[in-house]
């Protein structure tokens, strides 16, 4: 199977350098803080906040500033064959990896003493899967009311027989590499890089700067979105 | 301004109708801002809340509308936690018992802090707490218990300090609790009504609202919960009053008693039976006929 058929397509009909549809919703439950989901394309990721709140461990308790927790998980039914266990050491990495994002963006030292719980639940994993994690995790921040420095906006890029990729599925990542950038749209700086499966330094530049431009389209995407929410809700709350 | 009825499914669908009746009102067009986004060049602004400074630029970090006053520019977003404002009542559930005070879970940051010196110890006269009082707090107030307050004051730090000094506060008896977002609760003086359908509701400025049968005035010792059985009538009342406050948050409708008490009327008068007041559709109904009723 031909990652990129020689009109320039890819098996989903993009061509290589062209985002997947975005879909995304805030405020989808009452009792978390914050909560959001996102769709990009076939993956769907479903993020939950709560807090700031008290400590629940006082050895964990940081006088300075906020404690920051996530936990992912995914649902069995999110790949093509039935995951085993929704907790294990991938999802344990990748949680400790979320909340290593944050870390750069949340202000922390507005919230001294209190933590911050970040629940990401997979239901869906074609590719990109963390990417979907902080996009959503942003997104719920950013409704719970949280102060941010910046959105962190991530994508994934990738590289196949010299043509770079654009957000790339599970089936493209598995005989290429899958390259995934977090960024802070607004300053331009690169909060984290991650890449699975192996990639060839040479090619490095050119696929950053492309995941990088992709970034700035999600961003797009995202802040329409919480545009939308802020002007729905606001002309019903400024009603008394 | 008709509002259109077609059915729309999908969670955006309800929000927009609502609007619609809302948007005749006209109000004027706030600024809305998203997290990185410049809110002004001019460093003479000073910063309020939901702002940073970076590099002489002004930028917003929550999602919500802009605010001046004078030279203070603050974001005040849609959705935050509790704040605490001096003399707000508040209502809170005790997390733990410590040596002379408890902590109260009052939807902030931090757990709040009651002190055994700021209540009205049992016995009715004023009199200092002693060594048998503080072995003796679990007997007054338990881990789980629900309390109506009084915020004393705001330390540096965030922490609330609580005070129970009058015979209105204190520990709360039968009834339900629900929480919703504090920013849909109307300012008041009074945050303790009577309703003319037989409950009693306390409209915590944090959030928490709770619900009871109205009890009389007197009782020596607010301490010792009544437990005697709540009639079926006044339970009922209670469940349709929780149902409406449910549905008026879900629609972001400020919570006040004239919008309780128009959307409980509504629902009766349109003859919903308490367990339809929880179905999206019913919800939006009865949603809507109150915004209207109060706008007119």
């Amino acid at each position: 199977m031909e990652v990129i058929s020689p009109e320039g397509l890819r098996q989903d009909g993009r061509t290589a350098l062209c985002l997947r549809d975005i879909s995304c919703r805030l405020g989808l439950y009452e009792r978390p803080n914050g909560s959001a989901y996102i769709e990009m394309g076939n993956t769907k990721v479903l993020a939950a906040v709560y807090g700031p709140r008290e400590v629940r461990s006082l050895s964990k308790q940081n006088l300075d500033e906020c404690v920051i927790q996530c936990e992912m998980s995914r649902i069995a039914a999110c790949q093509g064959e039935r995951v085993r266990r929704p907790r294990d050491q991938r999802t344990r990495a990748l949680s400790l990896q979320i909340a290593g994002v944050f870390h750069a963006a949340i202000r922390k030292t507005k919230y001294p003493g209190s933590q911050i719980d970040i629940y990401v639940q997979v239901l869906q994993a074609d590719g990109g899967v963390t990417s979907a994690c902080i996009n959503a995790s942003t997104l719920a921040l950013v409704h719970a009311g949280v102060e941010l420095v910046d959105y962190v906006v991530s994508c994934t890029a990738s590289i196949n027989k010299s043509m770079p990729l654009l957000d790339v599925t599970q089936q493209e990542s598995a005989s290429g590499c899958e390259v995934t950038v977090s960024i802070l749209p607004n300053k331009g700086s690169v909060v984290s890089l991650d890449c699975a499966h192996t990639l060839h330094l040479d090619h490095l530049d050119e696929v950053v700067d492309l995941a990088m431009k992709g970034c700035q389209q999600v961003y797009k995407a995202m802040s329409q979105e919480v545009e939308t929410y802020l002007q729905d809700k606001h002309a019903i709350m400024s009603h008394r | 301004m008709a509002a259109c009825m077609v059915k729309e499914p999908g969670l955006t669908g309800d929000v927009r109708r609502v609007q619609a009746m809302v948007g005749v009102q006209g109000t004027a067009h706030p600024r809305l801002v998203t997290p990185g986004e410049v809110i002004s060049q001019d460093t003479s602004f000073m910063r309020g809340h939901g702002t940073y400074m970076e590099k002489g630029v002004q930028v917003a970090s929550v999602a919500g509308y802009v605010t001046r006053v004078n030279r203070l520019i603050t974001v005040t977003p849609l959705r935050q936690m509790y704040q605490g404002a001096v003399g707000d009542t508040v209502v809170g559930r005790i997390t733990k018992v410590q040596t002379n005070r408890w902590k109260v879970d009052v939807n902030s940051r931090l757990d709040a802090e009651l002190r055994l010196s700021n209540i009205q110890l049992p016995g009715g006269e004023q009199r200092r707490s002693n060594v048998e009082d503080e072995r003796d707090m679990r007997a007054l107030l338990t881990e789980g218990d629900l309390v109506c307050v009084e915020v004393q004051k705001i330390c540096d730090d965030g922490l609330l300090r609580l005070a129970a000094r009058n015979i209105k506060f204190g520990k709360l008896s039968q009834g339900t609790l629900l929480a919703v977002s504090p920013s849909l609760i109307v300012q008041d003086k009074q945050r303790m009504h009577d309703l003319p359908c037989g409950a009693r509701v306390v409209f915590g400025a944090n959030g928490y609202v709770y619900i009871t049968p109205t009890v009389p005035q007197e009782q020596a010792s607010t301490y010792i919960v009544n437990f005697e059985e709540v009639p079926v009538e006044v339970r009922k009342t209670i469940g349709r009053l929780k149902n409406c406050i449910k549905l008026l948050a879900h629609h972001s409708i400020m919570i006040s008693p004239t919008s309780v008490m128009t959307a409980f009327d509504t629902s009766i008068e349109q003859e919903f039976e308490i367990k339809d007041l929880l179905k999206p559709d019913v919800m939006q109904d009865v949603a809507l006929a109150t915004v209207q009723s109060m706008n007119e």
